[in-house]
């Protein structure tokens, strides 16, 4: 049987660990640590539409798509093909129902969900508990929050939302629990509360009276953690109108709510997912990498495998260091970068600029095997994958690609 | 007196601070007028060195005087805005050994208390400095923040009857048979212009000082000398460290509250709004910084920033570090034949209070006012929260309060603990909560957004308060929020590698994609 190791813990890795065994090989996956589950908002975007000057805003997602693939013959989307997104969506779909957590939509159309601050985000692929906030229906909505929690703000993200045309309210309830001493104050802690009926019960009985026509309340990410079908669906009877979630401020309960079904699958199906270990450089011989090198107190130890798969993160994740001096290093293999000029060109002067920053497109360059490939386009380790966000020639953010650029690299690298 | 006031000072730094404050003490009517906030300029963009003297003992004697004097006054009159540090002059392989003597002499010469240490004692107490420092001097430096004590003279000022009128910028000055009697100013918000009467008009606009003068026709030459700063995510030290040489660049280290920071460099700039930051600059300051502690080029840096020296020398060519630290007080009546307007110059933070004293003995002479000065003896008012006091330079302090509070869901920026009620207190405080840079504004007396993740979480945060304060409506709320990260963005910008660029890249995918923040400013 073939041994792969895949590098990360993140959203990609996971994912490819979990196709790599499906595929019959022995897997293991090591990593520093939890990777961008804990960050990622929940929802899966593939593509913005309209978002970046394509014509037809309301072209059916999947031939706008197509035409951008057509156009960008470098980007992941285009070396991994259509086809692995679409396989990928369809792993993720399993490894979520196995935990209870349901993905709705496809490649038609894109969901319109607001925002924490009220704007409106396109999403392709959403959680089930977001599904009510689609603003394509025009159901007037109650965005409700506990009251004096430092990471959800219900008035502004109304406010937001009624001045761009949305129906909403807001509302707060009070959650005793958050002003006593020693409370796990993050989404988490919230999330835990939520878990339990009598929670629900009570924050039920608190909104439906302010309800006022909404046919819909809108929560912050924080439905239940261990049980968040449950909560999701107790709190909606309850109300008697549908809830939906808003995705806020890290750590992201929904991304949680995804790591650990990963966890789930990955340990139901043989894969050890080894944390705490960092892999300090890759072992090559004759054009081909060997293992990874992982340091011990006692000794330096060998990670042997067939094929390696790294899934780690790019600048962002630790895959690719960088300095004061400008030096972009990948972390392991030290593999060839795409960088997009001196450092000074890296980050635009406005924070938020429509066309993004440079560094974003900064990563390792492979072929359609996600084989990575030098300057010329000639294979620098056969047996090595990349996956996810240190692939090079892509704006995640701008693009609004985050999730279908892990989902189709993944599944990419994965099919050995 | 009809006029609306008796003086008008121009600029909300320390000098101009200073200067309303003597005034008023004096019995006078004054307004203080900034284009900004109050330290928007020089003053609250410098390193946050009360000079000991030490740096200037050698080139610059009559400054280093100036400075060792008026350390000792601020240390009596602003306790609050000061961190009694001590600093240290080393010698260290980089220098010129036999520099040591020629400044200590120096120093004694300009009545600066500096002692020779062992260097063991020397590293004892700052055990990252570089072990292979030669030798080693106590100097009595501390450590200031301008920020407060801006805020203290702003207070003391209204205090004492003046106004304070931030965000007015000066736009032209009211002249009457070459007579200065007014100045009117714009509202940098809401657009209105107004028409201030004032029997006199002090120029304290510093490195703007030229422009301000050259609307009453006046000539002031001042030579803007750009210098910028690291702000690193460490306190390596709790002394001031000076390298013992001539002045140069990224020569000093301050720590302030939980960070160091090192400076400067010294570049002149034809245009004083030039705080632009260039790449050489920040690599400068990280190697300097490796000589004094090393490792210090690996460590995080957190923020760059550049403040714009107004240097002046009359009737001199000097410049950058050639040039003196001195200051002059011009009456233009003498030099250009028109009345009513002094400008004040030069000098620094450190003498701050000496020049206004100078400029309001002008001031006073012309108007008739003898009254003394009185800021020699009169102590500023404790400006910070209640939570920061006793002066939190390490974060226990203020951990120990906010653990005390019981409510974990309070804090709102959890780098530089910050919680809910400090910032309603601080919101409702300010003069002009509806301003798109309120956020910034409530930075300076809060330091709200300036830890580790640089308005990553508290800008969300910050915003959604000051709505449900109910004052600011979503599009205001959401434009703050814009402009407070935007300008954070600002001084993160030059300092992107390693976990900075990692934090950045974590800022930037809340504010984009989980909040969308960029699709609201559309």
């Amino acid at each position: 049987m073939s041994e792969v190791l895949v590098i990360g813990a993140g959203p990609a890795g996971l994912l490819a660990a979990w196709v790599a065994r499906r595929r019959g090989a022995q897997v293991k996956v090591m990593a520093t640590g939890i990777g961008t589950t804990h960050v990622s908002p929940g929802w899966v975007r593939v593509l913005g539409i309209g978002d970046w000057g394509l014509p037809g805003l309301e072209r059916p997602l999947q031939e706008t798509l197509g035409a951008f693939v057509a156009a960008h013959s470098d980007h992941p989307y285009a070396l991994a093909g259509l086809d692995a997104l679409r396989g990928g969506l369809a792993e993720l779909r399993n490894v979520g129902e196995r935990a209870g957590l349901s993905y709705w939509g496809g490649f038609d159309a894109n969901y319109r969900l607001p925002t924490a601050l009220g704007a409106v985000i396109q999403a392709a692929v959403v959680p089930e508990s977001f599904v009510a906030g689609d603003l394509r229906s025009p159901g007037p909505m109650l965005i409700a929050g506990p009251a004096g929690w430092r990471d959800f703000y219900p008035q502004l993200c109304a406010d937001n939302l009624a001045r761009q045309g949305f129906p909403a309210q807001a509302a707060a309830f009070d959650l005793p629990e958050l002003h006593t001493s020693k409370f796990d104050a993050t989404p988490v802690g919230i999330a835990r509360l939520f878990d339990r009926a009598d929670v629900r019960e009570r924050v039920a009985a608190q909104i439906k009276p302010r309800l006022d026509g909404a046919t819909r309340v809108g929560f912050p990410a924080v439905l239940g953690l261990e049980r968040s079908a449950e909560a999701w669906r107790d709190l909606s009877d309850c109300l008697g109108v549908p809830a939906f979630e808003i995705p806020t401020l890290p750590p992201s309960v929904p991304g949680i709510r995804l790591y650990n079904a990963f966890k789930t699958a990955l340990a139901q199906a043989g894969v050890p997912l080894l944390l705490d270990m960092t892999a300090a450089r890759g072992v090559v011989k004759n054009d081909r990498a060997i293992g990874i090198v992982v340091p011990d107190v006692v000794r330096d130890r060998t990670y042997r495998a067939d094929t390696i798969i790294l899934a780690t993160g790019g600048l962002y994740g630790g895959g690719i260091t960088s300095d004061h001096t400008g030096a972009l290093r990948e972390a392991i293999f030290g593999l060839p970068l795409q960088i997009p000029g001196a450092m000074e060109e890296w980050f635009n002067v406005r924070f938020l600029p429509p066309q993004g920053h440079p560094i974003h497109s900064a990563g390792v360059r492979v072929n359609q095997e996600m084989q990575p490939v030098d300057d010329f386009g000639r294979v620098v380790l056969e047996n090595v994958r990349v996956a996810g966000r240190l692939l090079a020639g892509y704006d995640l953010l701008v693009e609004g690609s985050t999730e279908g650029v892990w989902l189709a690299t993944a599944l990419r690298a994965a099919s050995l | 007196m009809t006029d609306d006031f008796d003086v008008l000072i121009i600029g909300g730094g320390a000098t101009g601070g200073g200067t309303a404050l003597d005034l008023a003490l004096r019995g006078l009517r004054v307004a203080l007028i900034d284009r900004a906030d109050l330290t928007d300029g020089t003053s609250g963009r410098y390193h946050g060195l009360l000079h000991s003297g030490g740096r200037y003992a050698v080139r610059d004697p009559e400054s280093a005087r100036e400075c060792i004097a008026e350390n000792r006054v601020l240390r009596k009159i602003a306790p609050s805005a000061i961190e009694d540090t001590g600093g240290f002059f080393i010698t260290t392989p980089d220098d010129d050994p036999a520099y040591a003597d020629t400044w200590l002499q120096a120093c004694h010469a300009c009545d600066i208390e500096a002692e020779e240490i062992p260097v063991a004692q020397a590293l004892k107490e700052e055990p990252a400095l570089n072990p292979r420092i030669m030798r080693a001097f106590r100097v009595p430096d501390a450590s200031s923040d301008s920020f407060d004590m801006l805020t203290g003279l702003g207070a003391a000022i209204q205090a004492q009857g003046g106004s304070v009128l931030t965000y007015h910028e000066v736009i032209g000055l009211m002249i009457d048979d070459r007579k200065v009697v007014g100045a009117t100013v714009r509202n940098k918000r809401t657009g209105e212009e107004r028409r201030l009467a004032g029997a006199m008009v002090v120029n304290a606009a510093g490195a703007w000082a030229g422009q301000i003068a050259a609307l009453a026709g006046c000539p002031v030459t001042v030579r803007p000398s750009k210098g910028t700063m690291v702000a690193m995510a460490y306190r390596f030290v709790n002394t001031i460290i000076n390298r013992c040489h001539l002045p140069g660049d990224g020569d000093i280290l301050v720590p302030v509250g939980t960070v160091a920071v090192i400076g400067t460099t010294s570049v002149d700039v034809p245009d004083p709004n030039d705080t632009s930051i260039q790449a050489w600059e920040v690599r400068k300051m990280l190697e300097e910084g490796e000589k004094m502690v090393p490792g210090f080029s690996q460590a995080r840096a957190l923020r760059a920033w550049a403040g714009v020296r107004p240097l002046y020398e009359e009737g001199g060519a000097a410049q950058g570090r050639d040039a003196k630290r001195t200051f002059a007080v011009l009456d233009h009546a003498q030099h250009d034949g028109v009345a009513g307007l002094v400008t004040v110059v030069g000098g620094k933070f450190t003498t701050y209070r000496l020049m206004a004293e100078r400029a309001a003995d002008v001031v006073c002479r012309q108007l008739g006012v003898t009254k003394p000065c009185a800021t020699r003896e009169f102590v500023l008012p404790d400006v910070r929260l209640p939570i920061s006091a006793p002066r939190a330079h390490w974060l226990g302090h203020r951990l120990a309060d906010v653990e005390a509070a019981h409510e974990p869901s309070s804090l709102v920026c959890e780098c530089e603990l910050v919680t809910r009620a400090d910032f309603e207190q601080a919101a409702h405080a300010h003069a002009d909560i509806v301003a798109p840079w309120v956020l910034d504004d409530l930075r300076r007396d809060l330091r709200l957004g300036m830890g580790p993740c640089q308005g990553g979480f508290c800008g969300y945060r910050a915003a959604g308060l000051l709505h449900d304060m109910g004052q600011q409506d979503a599009a205001q709320a959401t434009a703050a929020l814009a402009d407070f990260v935007q300008r954070r963005w600002k001084g993160q910008r030059p300092l992107l590698w390693g976990q900075g660029l990692r934090q950045a890249l974590l800022d930037e995918q809340i504010y984009r994609e989980i909040l969308g923040l960029d699709r609201l400013e559309k």
